[in-house]
């Protein structure tokens, strides 16, 4: 196991985040456990890319890409959220792209894939024609498998 | 019966720290599956989180104090802090799928989904402090009378 020290904030810190730009969509990429400590940076770098949407007077288009997040609480399940609810509020379009079992798990457990879109890829993603958003997101769904 | 005791200081760098050793305890018992731990991972990972926000609420630079009794038939995990406590009850439900104001509520999905993810939670909050137990059942446990 890795133990990315970006995060900065402290010994046991394992995210990081990178921003990038791809065929006019902002990609904020981000790698590791998507919980407290984490939340600070990606909700920044979220901010910062409808900024720079508004800045260059352009329709904010980002991708969450979750796809080497490999554990993700409630928290991150906030900051998707934000993430969504600020975008929408810009005007713009967020799609997340979600890939590890438990974060996938997660995301259906709460039925988040409701109101966001979530795809396998980035490529996917971006490529994906423009629809509707989802209507609603659900509570919990009732799950105890033993 | 096996017991892990983990004390911690009351700050977020932490936080992965307790859910693996958690989780790592629990996979010491074979019959629990891979996907049973994550749920433990995610339940303690919210119990403890709601912990370190309790103190830090409090600028406080207390402990948190995490027990895991692996039995036969089940990990119990207690997660302990002393930052005041607060009314499980009281604590808002986030708003209906459809509610328009869904997405005002970045919070909120952590009690329920403790609650969900583990077979058994309690809270047990005084002023003194909050009191988290989360229970995991093995696969095939014979029901206690």
């Amino acid at each position: 196991m890795t133990w990315p020290q970006s995060g900065g904030r402290g010994l046991f810190v394992l995210f990081d985040v990178q921003v990038y730009e791809r065929s006019g969509w902002t990609v904020i990429a981000v790698v590791g456990e998507l919980d407290l400590p984490a939340a600070p940076r990606i909700r920044q770098a979220i901010v910062a890319a409808l900024g720079a949407a508004r800045y260059a007077d352009a329709v904010p288009r980002v991708v969450l890409d979750l796809g080497a997040v490999h554990f993700l609480d409630s928290c991150g399940l906030g900051i998707v959220l934000g993430a969504l609810r600020r975008a929408r509020g810009a005007g713009g379009v967020l799609r997340v792209v979600a890939s590890e079992p438990q974060v996938l798990d997660l995301i259906r457990l709460v039925q988040l894939d409701t109101i966001i879109e979530v795809l396998e890829t980035v490529a996917s993603a971006i490529e994906a024609p423009s629809s509707s958003p989802p209507a609603g997101v659900a509570t919990i769904a009732g799950r105890h498998d033993g | 019966m096996a017991e892990v005791q983990l004390e911690i200081p009351a700050r977020v760098d932490y936080l992965v720290l307790a859910r693996q050793v958690v989780a790592a305890a629990a996979a010491i018992e074979p019959r629990f599956r891979d996907e049973r731990i994550d749920d433990l991972r995610i339940a303690v990972s919210e119990a403890t989180t709601n912990a370190i926000e309790a103190h830090a609420a409090l600028a406080g630079a207390e402990r948190i104090l995490i027990t895991c009794n692996l039995d036969d038939d089940q990990i119990e995990v207690q997660v302990l802090d002393t930052a005041g406590g607060f009314d499980p009850d009281a604590v808002g439900s986030a708003p209906e799928p459809t509610a328009d104001d869904r997405l005002e509520w970045e919070r909120g999905l952590g009690l329920p989904l403790m609650r969900t993810l583990a077979d058994e939670t309690e809270v047990r909050s005084s002023e003194d402090g909050t009191t988290v137990r989360l229970v995991v059942y093995t696969p095939h446990r014979v029901p206690r009378t």
